[in-house]
């Protein structure tokens, strides 16, 4: 599929200037710049599901058809209004009036990008979830979105996707004027590429041979000032580590006062006043203090409880994960987790900073190496079928990966003691929150919003012995002077932010967020709580 | 219009949702941000739109910029965009404008027309970021520092409107005093030579702040010379750091020599913290970068200052914003209760010094800034005329030196030639690709074997070696080391197939060159070609390829090519020319991918956060317009999953803000027929007030008059270059009021052709008094011309040999506004202009060290 797509992108992007090479990656340039090949492929390859075609539902596939999602597909049977024509950009205004609402904004959204292709289903999502057909079809879709559905189709739409847990992730999004929050349902939800900005170790304290034959091998009084000067902080702070550790019965600097002497013996070593090398490796001293084998959020992934059920798509992640663990585990290896190969900037001159850079490159060669053998040895299956990218860009991110959990939608009103909990650590988010559900349970059942029904409503999800924040007052107040208004531009902020979610999710790039996120647009704010 | 409305007249109130449909709004740029929020301000309700924007549409923009079809590529993006919006809702009336803001005709009275300016500007002036800054105004509130710091200011080359600023600031006297040559103005200090730093106690420490667009390009004569003096000194620029062990010898005579840039030193002062006394320059740089990194997504590009000043001007609330991949920001701006723009000093652009990029670089950056902003512009640039050499050398600067960079300037004149003949028709290929052949010879081999021959310079850095185009082609050229390009698995590189089938083959030829011969490259099919690591003989064939392309250009008109990131025949040759470099100096090289992003200076865009931030915008801007100013926030947009949103309360105005504190009125006038002193002393009242004000006035950073200085008083404004859309500052010579900001309109059309040619506001602006820093406790430097400092001849000898500086070309020229006339001015000011802006301080320059 990837690539007969692939080939129609070449061929509708080719004509705007013959003779110029790559106009796909000339479209999609300054997103590839954030996400690379692999998370665009991602996004080729992904089946979109959203219910309803409202402003909001429509603001969202507006920015996940721009960047090249592969398929999209509107689920939606309500016919158009005029405030529907008034406020949702991608239905042809007036003349929309009285059409089913997805026929009218497919084309429209197609239009955005030709390479992406879209359907209209004039279908109640009701009648889908009463058959067997209807629920596979549901199954089907990479992720599924959901905009002001109510509570008594969500619940079975959710229950339905959770009981699988290879059915896609649910994004459920409620908006009401300016309050608005959304949901993602996953079991499981694995990040190899986080694009952290926290620095892998550059295991100073456990050196490879060769950057400690080259630290040792320096002769620091007799040598060329000019070269002194640019000797790097890492090879500097091996070296006064090594020595540290011959007169210190091979530990490392513990108490502040040997904190402090270490840096003294670093700046000990300058043969100038002002030699910025030196003075880095002293600034950055703390890496030998702080410099664990493996990150302790790495190490709780390791001994992570399976779930009853694992998510097939993650069976290669964890198969990964395990051999990192087995990795570090093993006698033979460095008991770290595997090197990185790119190292921070730092004062030096080019020739030593290539040499450095060239010696971590060949080392973390060498363990991505015995990792891979690891890994074919404990899953010789899953290695086999898996992308040898994938692999590298696994142990170049060991790092980083992020294993988040999910919840299912509706959890946690359910949990009394969890929301009466998060009603006092947050007291705004969560009121909004409940707000917003007691919006949801009164439209399903037809009946009237006023600021009363939206009260007992809350009361009888948290209880009728709790003590409610003032915020919750407020969120009332703002739902029943217009329940359903879909504004357009909480539409765009939706639009923006739910659709940024799903590329995170659908890219596995990027930590997506995990809980339900609750915005309000009066005051600027948004909040997750879970 | 009830059916249609009804959500938002419901959620708006009626009151608001009736006045949006007369509110006139600016929405300038429509670009990413822009398209977004037309479509949410349509949407809302606005009834009056002026869409303005400079920009035509380009393939990369249609992943985000949704109003946009591949059919409307290379249009108008003002008029697209307008027409696209029009057609949802026939009641909104859009004007599209397809012009650079900064034009004269949008002045003040233009932008006073509105009730609310939304900034959608793209996020930089893309060109400006590697190479030579334009100078700025001085950024503000850097008080604390200062007076942290030093005891003693001064200030080398800035306008004295702004030395007024830090002289208020500082409560303390700046260093301005009237001397016509640098050993006079030093000897005017108290000499300190001989006594070791201890004895001298609390040193007294001066702060040097030069005004010059090249990095510290600080005299080497002063400089020293204070040194020597054992004054602490700490130099700063508005841009580079040249680094401190060009004195490391230097610092033996026991002075404390800190380089900050000013832009650093902003922050520090900025920051909340109390400054911990400084240890070394780096702590202060690992303490400037931390709070740098925070400072804002909004960069200070010309056309956003630009705006936000005609909104201070005009009092017409401003909201700004920008963005930059998943992170963005919102700032609602309104005078005299929100911060402006300016009130926020911003990072400046990165600049590198120009001997770095001209003769030593050591990153793939310098390469490129090289290839970029002094390759191309010689070869395919203006023309220049040498002017600036005859101007150099009547000043009388280093004639071996110029005599150098005319012979370079003449064989590039060759060269230029050569790409510029028109091939013969029988040889048409050969020809041009022996121009390209030439230009090869002359920049990748003579050139550096010229630079070899200065065996001082690699004294201490390894030396480039000079690339044989010839053996390159026949692939027996050995690569210095560094230069090795990775392996690739499927590197099929079309070597020799520069010239398929005899004919000048230009990008088909480029495409097979990126992409290889072996058909797609990646397995993803996302078509990342550009990607691949190029090898030596890649870059040959594609700067052979790429120079033809553009002599082809230049042949058939176009008279100049400028760098576009857009446009991949200077992609393509400033990839091949900076790898090329890289490769004669041992530097890795660069995809073409790689490259683009950074000589285009690319901000990843993507259109969700774009989305997420034009619906931040209206929210601000209905605030504003409800005049809910306790709602109004500054918002970011961030990367933390638990928390996507962060927004500030709204900071009032910085005191010390050089612009939204300044007292702004307009006349109306007939540049031709009013002179600069009707002006002045119809805006100060002269005549009415019992006293006279001393003032210099300014029209942006040009000196129009001072007190001691009124050759301009009598000229009119025509003649003077200030005319409508530009703005006359009133300085006040004792800063104890605010300055005068004076916007130039024309007079109206139903004006009497025999009344006054200057219509003056009514009633007159009275500037307030300024706030009084408090006094700062130590005592400024005393002067004492008693004691006589050795002559300057005796400093002259440290200068930096001729050989090592290197000229920017056309491109310094131009970013250096000081005049000859200005010059002269300044120092008769009492600022000392001691060298041109060029004069670098040599790093690991043998003779600057050797003092004694």
């Amino acid at each position: 599929m990837s690539t007969s797509e692939s080939q129609d992108i070449e061929e509708a992007t080719a004509t705007i200037a013959p003779g110029q090479p790559d106009d796909k990656t000339r479209r999609y340039d300054r997103q590839l710049r954030i996400w690379a090949a692999s998370g665009q492929a991602a996004l080729e390859a992904s089946r979109i599901l959203v219910l309803s075609s409202s402003a909001t539902s429509t603001s969202i596939l507006k920015n996940l058809v721009l960047p090249g999602i592969g398929h999209f597909s509107i689920l939606d049977s309500t016919l158009t209004t005029p405030a529907d024509a008034g406020n949702n950009f991608f239905l042809n205004a007036s003349q929309s009036i009285g059409k089913p609402r997805a026929q009218e904004a497919v084309p429209l959204l197609r239009e955005l990008n030709e390479s992406v292709q879209g359907e209209a289903v004039i279908q109640d999502v009701k009648e889908l979830l009463s058959t067997d057909q209807g629920k596979d079809w549901l199954r089907s879709f990479s992720i599924i979105i959901a905009h002001n559905l109510n509570n008594d189709v969500l619940a079975p739409l959710s229950t339905l996707l959770w009981a699988n847990p290879n059915g896609p992730p649910l994004i459920s999004v409620r908006s009401a004027g300016f309050l608005a929050e959304f949901h993602i349902q996953y079991h499981e939800h694995s990040v190899s590429q986080s694009h952290s900005e926290n620095a892998p170790s550059l295991r100073i304290t456990r050196p490879f041979p060769a950057l400690l034959e080259w630290a040792r091998s320096l002769d620091l009084q007799n040598m060329d000032p000019t070269d002194h000067s640019h000797i790097p902080m890492v090879v500097i702070l091996v070296r006064a580590l090594d020595e540290w550790r011959k007169s210190h019965d091979g530990s490392l600097p513990k108490t502040a006062a040997e904190k402090k002497e270490f840096k003294n013996s670093i700046l000990a070593m300058k043969i100038k006043l002002d030699e910025e090398n030196f003075e880095e490796a002293e600034a950055q001293a703390w890496r030998v203090w702080s410099e664990p084998a493996v990150p302790s959020d790495i190490q709780a992934l390791f001994s992570l409880p399976p779930l009853p059920t694992s998510p097939q798509h993650n069976s290669t992640f964890h198969a990964l994960l395990q051999s990192l663990s087995a990795f570090v585990s093993d006698p033979s290896g460095p008991g770290t987790l595997p090197i990185s190969a790119t190292l921070p900037d730092m004062k030096s001159d080019t020739k030593n900073y290539v040499r450095l850079q060239n010696l971590y490159r060949a080392h973390a060669e060498v363990e991505k190496t015995k990792f891979k053998e690891i890994f074919a040895a404990k899953y010789p299956e899953i290695a086999k079928t898996t992308n040898p990218d994938e692999v590298d860009s696994f142990v170049k991110n060991a790092h980083h990966i992020r294993v988040l959990r999910g919840k299912q939608w509706g959890a946690l009103d359910r949990d009394r003691e969890a929301i009466v909990n998060s009603l006092t650590s947050q007291p705004r988010e969560t009121a909004t929150h409940l707000a917003l559900s007691a919006l949801s349970n009164l439209l399903s059942r037809n009946a009237e919003v006023t600021i009363d029904a939206l009260n007992a409503e809350v009361l009888s999800t948290v209880g009728q012995d709790v003590d409610l924040p003032e915020e919750l007052e407020a969120a009332v107040g703002e739902i029943a002077r217009a329940p359903t208004a879909d504004l357009p531009n909480t539409a765009a902020f939706l639009g923006g932010l739910v659709a940024q979610e799903a590329i995170k999710v659908i890219t596995e790039q990027y930590v997506p967020l995990n809980g339900y996120c609750v915005v309000d647009l009066i005051d600027s704010w948004t909040g997750v709580i879970n | 219009m009830s059916g249609r409305s009804r959500h938002a007249s419901a959620i708006l109130g009626q009151d608001l949702f009736g006045r949006l449909s007369q509110t006139k709004v600016l929405l300038v740029g429509a670009g990413g941000i822009g398209c977004e929020l037309l479509k949410n301000i349509v949407l809302t309700g606005f009834g009056d739109i002026t869409l303005l924007d400079l920009d035509t549409i380009d393939l990369s923009n249609l992943n985000r910029q949704f109003l946009f079809r591949k059919k409307d590529i290379k249009q108008s993006k003002a008029m697209v965009a307008a027409k696209t919006a029009s057609a949802f809702n026939p009641n909104v009336k859009i004007t599209p404008i397809h012009a650079n803001i900064k034009e004269p005709q949008f002045d003040v009275s233009w932008f006073r027309r509105f009730h609310l300016v939304l900034n959608a500007l793209d996020n930089l002036e893309e060109g400006n970021i590697y190479g030579i800054p334009a100078i700025g105004r001085l950024p503000v509130s850097h008080s604390g520092v200062l007076r942290k710091l030093a005891h003693g200011v001064l200030a080398l080359n800035w306008p004295s409107q702004v030395l007024a600023q830090v002289g208020l600031q500082l409560g303390q006297e700046v260093v301005r005093r009237r001397h016509t040559s640098a050993s006079a103005f030093a000897a005017s200090f108290p000499s300190r030579r001989g006594q070791e730093p201890t004895a001298i106690g609390a040193p007294l420490s001066m702060a040097i702040f030069t005004y010059q667009p090249q990095g510290l390009g600080l005299s080497t004569r002063l400089l020293v010379y204070l040194i020597l003096e054992s004054y602490r000194i700490w130099t700063a620029s508005t841009t580079t750091v040249q680094s401190p062990h060009v004195f490391e010898k230097v610092v033996v005579h026991h002075a404390y020599l800190l380089f900050v840039p000013m832009r650093h030193i902003v922050t520090w002062a900025m920051s909340p913290a109390p400054a911990p006394p400084i240890k070394s320059a780096d702590k202060l740089w690992s303490r400037a970068g931390r709070s740098l990194r925070d400072v804002t997504l909004l960069p200070p590009s010309h056309a956003r200052r630009h705006v936000n000043k005609m909104c201070m001007a005009a009092n017409v609330p401003l909201v700004e914003s920008g963005t930059a991949g998943y992170l963005g920001q919102v700032q609602p701006i309104l005078k005299d209760r929100a911060e402006c723009f300016d009130c926020v000093p911003k990072p400046t652009p990165k600049t590198f010094p120009v001997c770095t990029i001209r003769s030593t670089p050591s990153q793939p950056i310098h390469c490129i800034v090289w290839a970029k902003s002094y390759l191309l512009p010689q070869l395919f640039g203006e023309d220049e005329d040498g002017g600036e050499l005859d101007e150099a050398e009547k000043q009388g600067e280093n004639a071996s030196e110029i005599a150098a960079l005319r012979k370079e300037a003449q064989a590039f004149k060759a060269v230029r030639a050569a790409v510029r003949s028109a091939p013969s028709p029988t040889a048409s290929s050969s020809s041009s690709s022996s121009a390209a052949k030439a230009v090869f010879t002359k920049v990748f081999q003579s050139d550096i074997l010229n630079l070899l021959s200065m065996a001082d310079m690699w004294r201490s850095r390894a030396p480039p070696t000079p690339l044989d185009f010839d053996q390159i082609r026949a692939g027996s050229f050995a690569s210095p080391p560094a230069a090795k390009p990775q392996p690739q698995p499927n590197g099929v590189h079309a070597h020799g197939n520069g010239n398929v089938d005899g004919k000048p083959t230009g990008s088909s030829a480029t495409e097979i060159l990126l992409n290889g011969a072996g058909g797609p490259a990646g397995a993803t099919g996302a078509g990342l070609k550009d990607q691949r690591a190029l090898s030596l003989q890649d870059n040959l064939e594609l700067f052979v390829a790429s120079t033809e392309r553009l002599a082809a250009r230049v042949r058939a008109g176009e008279e100049t090519i400028a760098f576009d990131k857009d446009d991949e025949d200077t992609l393509d040759f400033v990839t091949a020319a900076a790898n090329l470099r890289s490769a004669a100096y041992g530097i890795p090289g660069k995809s073409r991918w790689e490259v683009k992003e950074m000589a285009g200076n690319i901000i990843p865009a993507i259109a969700t956060t774009n989305a997420i931030i034009a619906g931040l915008i209206v929210l601000q801007a209905l605030h504003l317009l409800r005049k809910s100013y306790d709602a109004l926030r500054n918002v970011h947009v961030q990367f933390k999953p638990s928390m996507p949103l962060s927004a500030i309360a709204m900071c009032p105005p910085n005191s010390f803000c050089g612009v939204c504190r300044d007292t702004y009125t307009e006349v109306l006038c007939d540049p031709a027929r009013v002179t600069l002193q009707e002006v002045v002393d119809g805006i100060l009242g002269a005549g009415q007030d019992a006293e006279q004000r001393e003032v210099s006035v300014y029209e942006d950073k040009r000196v129009l008059s001072d007190p001691d200085w009124d050759d301009n008083n009598g000229r009119t404004l025509e003649s003077l270059n200030v005319t409508r859309g530009t703005f006359l500052s009133i300085v006040d010579e004792e800063g104890e009021y605010a300055t005068v900001q004076v916007a130039i309109g024309v007079l109206p059309p139903n004006h009497p052709v025999d009344a006054p040619a200057l219509v003056l506001p009514e009633p007159l602006p009275r500037p307030p008094r300024k706030e009084r820093p408090r006094p700062a406790t130590p005592s400024p430097p005393t002067p004492s011309a008693a004691k006589k400092r050795p002559a300057p001849d005796d400093i002259e000898e440290i200068d930096a040999p001729p050989a090592k500086r290197g000229r920017m070309g056309a491109d310094t020229a131009s970013a250096v506004p000081f005049t000859p006339s200005k010059k002269r001015r300044l120092e008769e000011d009492g600022l000392i202009i001691l060298d041109s802006a060029e004069e670098k301080i040599e790093e690991q320059d043998p003779d600057v060290i050797e003092i004694d």
